[in-house]
């Protein structure tokens, strides 16, 4: 293998494949990025067996080839070099070993054989494949990724469930505390259901770009699920099991309903939040009156917070209080200007969205105070 | 001394309660553990200070204590009786400080630093506790008083019974250099071993090295025992030691190989588990199962409930599929333990979730009932269905 390659393009691609190495994996070839030739330049691949990247970028390919090399010291070796023209040539008597030349700089490191390198997981032929906007994606999966469960209580909740029927893509993760569900209207296809993990979740919001228009491709089998973005592959096993079923837990009716201004609550939160988040309890209540919310937090040690936020409310007053770190969860991820706040009484979820939206909705649970 | 610290052991507490309540037995070898012709693997809790002139001492096996002392009273023992007794104990220690740090139900510190000039210096206030404790509960204590928790410790275990030792700052070398290496906090048989393959016998010994060289062979461990054989301790005497688990096992006294009888056990000690979570307020957020085999090997798993509990059912659930997971085909079991870690307060708030099963109130309501029968008839006076069968006589 030999090639050439621009610095920047080289150390980008290497730091996005790099987030799929298992570097705590005691195979050393898991804790390396394949580095193969084709036809456009040169294809980057890591997995940890659960979940890969695949990373295609344009380079001169002078003769073509395969080789392991280790992914944090390459990795960092590229970024620190300086912005110049970047050689990888494999070593002729020994293909295991590579010289890597950026001016005068040489380096000099030893891979693994390509042929052991682990298959990332993949696709079938027959997968049903959907396509979204990029921006759309994001937006959708930042979301609800907020309620993916962190703990692996019940491994089905640790990640996000991804559903289409008929138009209509969804998202819906929950753990247990709160449930957020986000859907889109898509082009009619095959029915589906997948459990992504969360770490891929993850690594694809980082992936995705807020803005871009690019459609992004979306393939689903029984067993794993692969997402196509401008040359980036991302590929994950799915998570086995059933998901709960989350309809059940949405509520249909309530008793108090209230619209304030977003931004404004959001604000009031992030305030209450600096009062109780040293006190361990995380605790504000909510007075939901006729004109508004009275919002209050209180910590033992530092003071009290006491604040109003004035909006319509119809029905029941209710006092109820919150984890503030699940309304904030879900409030930093909202951009409408006005949301609903439907509440069915100090024990039961509240239910949150955008004002006029139908397609995203968060419910938190309160804490009970004893 | 700048803070005195009094620490207050009991002397043969099972024992001497027994004696207290049996006055027949006074002046003979008592022994608690159980019944050496049935309790065969049991082993001594307490003897009693007759029977330690046999050679009997704690953990030692009840069968070897029996060859020791045939005449010896062998008792079971009545935990809820030290219990109560306990409780008077800690109760007269709260007369003089609120500094009081139960180190089990038969010894604590005490920090007097603060109520000198109520009760007078400290060597007074111990003089009284051991006399208030003689007087009103007709058992005797061991005391000792020194600048730290560890000497305080130390002094009390010097003498007993009836021990009054006082350790001033100007005599810890005198007493700490001679004694062996064992007797520091932390120092078991393999430190001890290491230590002596040193060269090093005793506490002065030990205290004369430079303390890179113990840092050096026994990591961060090694600069507290340099401290300890100095006679320095920096802990202060904790209030409310936070319990970090719940945990409760018992040992067959023949190998189990049938499940039903292991499952039977198990949901005992859940029991009794969720019944300790519940009277402390605790909600447990993992479960351990411990097994030993009968060739002593022993294992234990550990795993996440799935929302924290203190109600029977969910700790035993989780324990049987740590189990399932376990391989017990024909392999004697010698001992089971069902355990609760990373406790968080109940008594507080409580985020709802969603997947809390909806006769989660309803369950709460029937153990908080079970709990108060309990409490007033006493431990066992209501039992699960499934637990009565093995005490129906003739059956099980």
């Amino acid at each position: 293998m030999n090639i050439l390659c621009e610095k920047s393009v080289l150390a980008a691609a290497l730091s996005l494949t790099q987030r799929a190495v298992a570097l705590r994996s005691p195979l050393p070839n898991l804790k390396g990025i394949l580095l193969e030739t084709g036809e456009q330049g040169l294809i980057l691949s890591a997995t940890d067996l659960e979940f890969g990247i695949t990373c295609q970028v344009e380079t001169k390919v002078i003769e073509h080839g395969s080789v392991v090399l280790p992914a944090k010291i390459l990795t960092e070796f590229v970024r620190k070099l300086p912005e110049d023209l970047v050689e990888l040539k494999t070593n002729p008597e020994n293909p295991l070993q590579v010289h890597i030349t950026c001016g005068s700089i040489k380096f000099d490191l030893s891979g693994y054989a390509p042929d052991e390198f682990p298959n990332l997981p993949r696709v079938k032929e027959d997968a049903i494949s959907i396509t979204v906007n990029e921006g759309l994606l994001r937006e959708m999966l930042t979301q609800t990724e907020v309620a993916v469960a962190r703990e692996d209580t019940r491994p089905v909740l640790a990640g996000l469930l991804m559903e289409v029927e008929k138009t209509k893509l969804k998202f819906i993760a929950t753990d247990g505390h709160r449930l957020a569900f986000r859907q889109a209207v898509i082009p009619e296809t095959q029915e589906l259901k997948a459990i992504i993990p969360g770490r891929a979740v993850q690594e694809l919001i980082k992936i995705l770009d807020p803005d871009m228009g690019e459609d992004v491709t979306v393939k689903v089998d029984n067993s794993n699920i692969a997402f196509d973005v401008k040359g980036v592959a991302l590929s994950s096993r799915l998570v086995e099991g059933k998901y709960p079923p989350y309809q059940q837990i949405i509520p249909t009716d309530y008793k108090t309903a209230a619209v304030v201004d977003s931004a404004e609550l959001t604000a009031a939160l992030e305030r209450a939040e600096i009062l109780v988040r040293d006190g361990g309890n995380n605790l504000v209540k909510f007075d939901v009156g006729e004109n508004g919310i009275r919002l209050s937090a209180y910590s033992q040690d530092i003071g009290s917070i006491d604040d109003f936020i004035s909006g319509g409310v119809e029905g029941e007053p209710v006092e109820i209080r919150f984890n503030v770190r699940l309304l904030l969860d879900c409030f930093r991820n909202i951009k409408d200007s006005e949301v609903n706040i439907d509440l069915t009484g100090e024990f039961s979820p509240c239910m949150i969205r955008p004002v006029g939206e139908h397609n995203y909705l968060h419910l938190v649970l309160p804490v009970r105070v004893s | 001394m700048e803070t005195p610290i009094i620490h207050v052991d009991m002397d043969a507490f099972f024992a001497s309660v027994e004696v207290r309540e049996n006055p027949q037995y006074r002046g003979k070898p008592v022994i608690i553990g159980g019944d050496p012709r049935r309790d065969v693997r049991s082993v001594v809790s307490t003897a009693s200070y007759e029977a330690r002139k046999f050679g009997v001492h704690s953990a030692m096996p009840l069968m070897q204590a029996y060859r020791l002392c045939p005449q010896g009273i062998f008792l079971r023992g009545n935990m809820s009786l030290y219990g109560e007794v306990s409780k008077e104990i800690m109760a007269i220690f709260a007369r003089y400080t609120p500094l009081v740090e139960p180190l089990s139900v038969d010894e604590a510190f005490l920090d007097v630093s603060g109520c000198q000039w109520l009760f007078g210096p400290p060597e007074e206030i111990a003089a009284s506790i051991q006399k208030d404790i003689e007087e009103e509960l007709e058992l005797t204590a061991s005391v000792g008083i020194a600048p730290n928790k560890f000497l305080a410790k130390l002094a009390s275990d010097l003498k007993k019974p009836r021990g009054f030792t006082v350790i001033r700052p100007g005599e810890i070398e005198e007493v700490l250099n001679p004694l062996p290496v064992e007797k520091l906090w932390g120092v078991g048989e393999k430190t001890a071993l290491k230590l002596r393959s040193m060269g090093i016998d005793t506490v002065g010994q030990l205290a004369s090295l430079p303390e890179k060289l113990l840092t050096a062979a026994f990591g961060k461990s090694g600069r507290a025992l340099w401290y300890l054989a100095r006679g320095e301790d920096f802990r202060a005497v904790e209030v409310s030691r936070a319990a970090k688990s719940v945990s409760r096992e018992t040992t067959f006294s023949r190998d189990v190989t049938d499940m039903d009888k292991l499952y039977a056990v198990i949901l005992e000690l859940a029991e009794d588990v969720a019944t300790t979570l519940r009277a402390s307020g605790f909600l447990a957020e993992k479960v351990t199962l411990k097994l030993r085999y009968g060739n002593f090997e022993t294992i234990t798993r550990q795993g996440p409930l799935p929302a924290p509990a203190c109600l029977t059912m969910p700790i035993y659930h989780k324990i049987l599929e740590l189990l399932a997971k376990v391989d017990t085909r024909g392999r004697g079991i010698r001992l089971v333990g069902v355990g609760t870690s990373n406790l968080i307060n109940n008594r507080g708030n409580r985020q709802l979730s969603f997947f809390e099963s909806p006769g989660l109130d309803r369950e709460e309501k029937i153990a908080e009932a079970v709990d108060k029968v309990s409490a007033r008839y006493g431990i066992g006076a209501i039992k699960r269905a499934a637990l009565l069968k093995k005490d129906r006589p003739g059956k099980g």
